[in-house]
């Protein structure tokens, strides 16, 4: 489900079984053009559905992490934050998902899957985060 | 009688007979009106009437695959799309269906989604001849009856068979369980 599907009675009522955060990562510089952004907010929305849609039960999507600013080191430590903070917030699994390339390391998400990822290996890799102990 | 009474009783006739100028302009009028009336009110009946009057839609059917394809007692997982028209957004949202044929040779074909919270549900990932979703380990039987977390079976196609092809149409509730 999309964080606005979620009113503050159904949140209520379902947050027991949605136990898993899904962060979109744009990876956008900001020095793009509008048409680029737009291609861009397409791909990641077909990359979102790949595990959206499957997992719509159990997962929450949040807005996106859109910009990766100056520094790799202080995008990487933003995000880092932001997984570590929705985790206080309550989720058990925080999964990320990124246009990026390669895919930054990001210690406080669960998983955090990239573009070269298939559909089967995403769908593999969420399972098996679940199966675990 | 003279011709003068034979005349003057031929011109009193002749007056009955005629209309006055009032009653002319009345009918006239009148006329007039209801005409423009009618032609006001009967579309608005045309249009009050018309769900009376179509046809009940036959909803649209997608050739899927063809029988032979299908296996007994073991469902195939096929995947189609369909067109969509929502207003003025178009559409083809590609669809998935776990079709098999029973012991008695009828074709099943039953939604994936889960009807606990809507995830994808997937045939005998656990090799116990079971539907499992993966979000919740809801269950279902072959069939599609819910066995457990589930509150309702998982939901069936229309089936339709056309010259060997096995076509698809809307998604119902499950009419088996």
């Amino acid at each position: 489900m999309k964080f606005n599907d979620l009113s503050r009675e159904k949140w209520t009522e379902l947050r027991p079984y949605l136990d898993t955060c899904l962060l979109p990562v744009t990876g956008l510089a900001g020095n793009e053009s509008p048409y680029i952004v737009t291609g861009t907010l397409e791909r990641l929305r077909d990359l979102l559905q790949r595990i959206e849609i499957p997992f719509k039960g159990r997962i929450v999507t949040y807005p996106a992490y859109h910009y990766t600013g100056d520094g790799k080191a202080s995008f990487a430590a933003g995000l880092d934050d932001v997984c570590g903070r929705l985790k206080e917030g309550g989720f058990r699994y925080v999964i990320a998902l990124t246009l990026l390339d390669p895919v930054p390391s990001v210690p406080q998400a669960d998983l955090v899957l990239g573009e070269s990822c298939s559909a089967e290996a995403m769908n593999e890799a969420v399972r098996k985060l679940w199966a675990q102990p | 009688m003279d011709q003068y009474e034979t005349s003057e009783t031929e011109s009193h006739a002749k007056r009955r007979k005629e209309m006055t100028r009032r009653q002319f302009l009345s009918y006239t009028l009148g006329g007039a009106g209801a005409f423009m009336a009618v032609g006001t009110v009967l579309p608005m009946i045309r249009f009050a009437v018309d769900p009376l009057l179509q046809k009940k839609e036959q909803g649209s059917w997608v050739k899927v695959v063809q029988e032979s394809e299908i296996k007994t007692m073991e469902p195939v997982e096929f995947r189609f799309k369909i067109h969509q028209v929502d207003g003025w957004y178009v559409s083809d949202p590609e669809l998935s269906a776990w079709i098999m044929k029973d012991e008695s040779g009828n074709i099943l074909a039953l939604s994936p989604i889960c009807k606990h919270l809507g995830c994808t549900i997937n045939w005998n990932t656990d090799k116990n001849n079971e539907y499992v979703c993966p979000c919740h380990e809801a269950r279902y039987s072959i069939d599609g009856k819910n066995l457990t977390v589930a509150p309702a079976p998982l939901d069936e196609y229309e089936v339709r068979l056309d010259n060997g092809y096995v076509y698809l149409g809307e998604i119902v509730p499950n009419r088996r369980v």
